[in-house]
């Protein structure tokens, strides 16, 4: 090879050699820039990722906070819910003793009262008018024997017509209560007196019942009787007083007088005629 | 005002305040009618949480009756007193008096420091 040859051939080669430098430069540049652009974008989500961790631990931590707030408010309202639950158990049975000790005393006192009382009183059942309960008064006014307290009884036994039982339970049922119905009672051994009877509704025992008081209006009625008797007695001679007076008016009058003398002057004629 | 020198009363029941030691007297018998009613004492029970005294005495031995709602507001109270965590609670109380004996033990469920002093009272 000539050395000009060689020359141009060393020439190409440098001038390639400078192109593949200067591309090599281009492919740095462009790796390098690649490089810084990925870097950064890794920095990027790396902080990204930090953040949204430690994000996430104090969510986690608050949550974990709440969790042991509202556990400890769960275990608090479950102990209030068994305190008061405990507590109410306690107060009803509290109460419900004090009511029972109230009830009883209230029973005795009732049958202190009924049982002193001298008016008969009786506890009628609304329906079926059984006696649920009858006062000493009422034993003895009725009459009840052992014997007879042994069936039951019911009210309408005692009384002597029994249409009364029906215009009683009518006035009840209007009224919603009976006052001063006399009543003529007929007794166990079957003798009669006369009672004023009042009806008044009343709870005994839990159930609604009559509660029905008589009083012995036997010498009361008795008395009445005689009087009426002797204000008849009295209107007849009051009449018979009252007749005799008129009459004895008029015969006192001039008219009657006149009256009088034409009739004894008739009479004298027709005497004098049948004489003759 | 100073918690203590208050006082709430109504029909059989009377709460006051004393200084001397701190404490609140229950008397008679509580029957309000729901939280409604029971607002009053609810404030005050809250105000005494916010002076936060070292000590504290619930008196309770005279109070002879106390309904549901009640119990209620003296829970929560000893709750508040709870997180509030400075100050030391007694409840005096009156082993005669049957609600007393079986529901304010429960209370020291919710404040395991709670002081319950059990007096012998007719």
């Amino acid at each position: 090879m000539s050395p000009e040859a060689k020359i141009a051939e060393l020439e190409t080669r440098i001038r390639q050699l400078e192109q593949e430098k200067k591309d090599l430069e281009i492919l740095l540049e462009n790796t390098t820039a690649h490089a810084d652009a990925i870097t950064q974008q890794l920095a990027a989500k790396i902080l990204q990722h930090e953040r949204a961790e430690r994000d996430l631990q104090m969510s986690e931590s608050r949550l974990q906070h709440l969790l042991t707030t509202i556990e400890q408010e769960k275990a608090d309202l479950e102990l209030i819910l068994e305190t008061m639950t405990a507590h109410a158990d306690t107060v009803t049975d509290q109460l419900q003793a004090e009511a029972l000790t109230a009830l009883r005393q209230s029973e005795v006192q009732f049958r202190t009262l009924v049982e002193a009382n001298p008016v008969a009183l009786l506890i009628l059942h609304l329906e079926t008018g059984q006696i649920l309960y009858r006062n000493p008064a009422a034993i003895a006014l009725l009459g009840i024997t052992p014997d007879t307290l042994a069936r039951t009884l019911r009210g309408r036994d005692f009384c002597h017509d029994p249409e009364d039982v029906n215009r009683l339970k009518q006035l009840y049922a209007v009224q919603g209560s009976v006052t001063n119905y006399e009543l003529l009672v007929q007794r166990a051994d079957g003798s009669t007196l006369w009672a004023l009877l009042n009806w008044q509704p009343f709870v005994f025992q839990g159930q609604n019942t009559v509660l029905s008081a008589l009083w012995d209006i036997t010498e009361r009625k008795k008395q009445e009787e005689n009087l009426q008797r002797q204000i008849e007695e009295l209107h007849q001679t009051i009449d018979q007083q009252k007749r005799d007076r008129q009459v004895q008016e008029i015969t006192e009058t001039e008219y009657f007088q006149h009256l009088q003398r034409r009739v004894q002057k008739l009479r004298r004629s027709s005497q004098r005629d049948s004489e003759k | 005002m100073n918690w203590w020198a208050q006082e709430l009363s109504g029909v059989g029941y009377r709460i006051y305040g004393e200084p001397e030691p701190p404490r609140l007297v229950f008397e008679g018998s509580l029957r309000l009618n729901g939280m409604a009613e029971y607002q009053p004492l609810t404030d005050w029970l809250g105000q005494i949480v916010a002076a936060a005294p070292p000590q504290m005495i619930l008196d309770v031995r005279s109070l002879k009756f106390l309904n549901s709602s009640g119990i209620n507001v003296l829970s929560r109270f000893v709750i508040q007193v709870r997180q509030k965590g400075n100050i030391h609670l007694t409840v005096r109380c009156n082993e005669g008096i049957p609600w007393q004996h079986k529901s304010l033990v429960n209370l020291q469920r919710l404040l395991p420091t709670l002081e319950l002093d059990f007096y012998h009272e007719s």
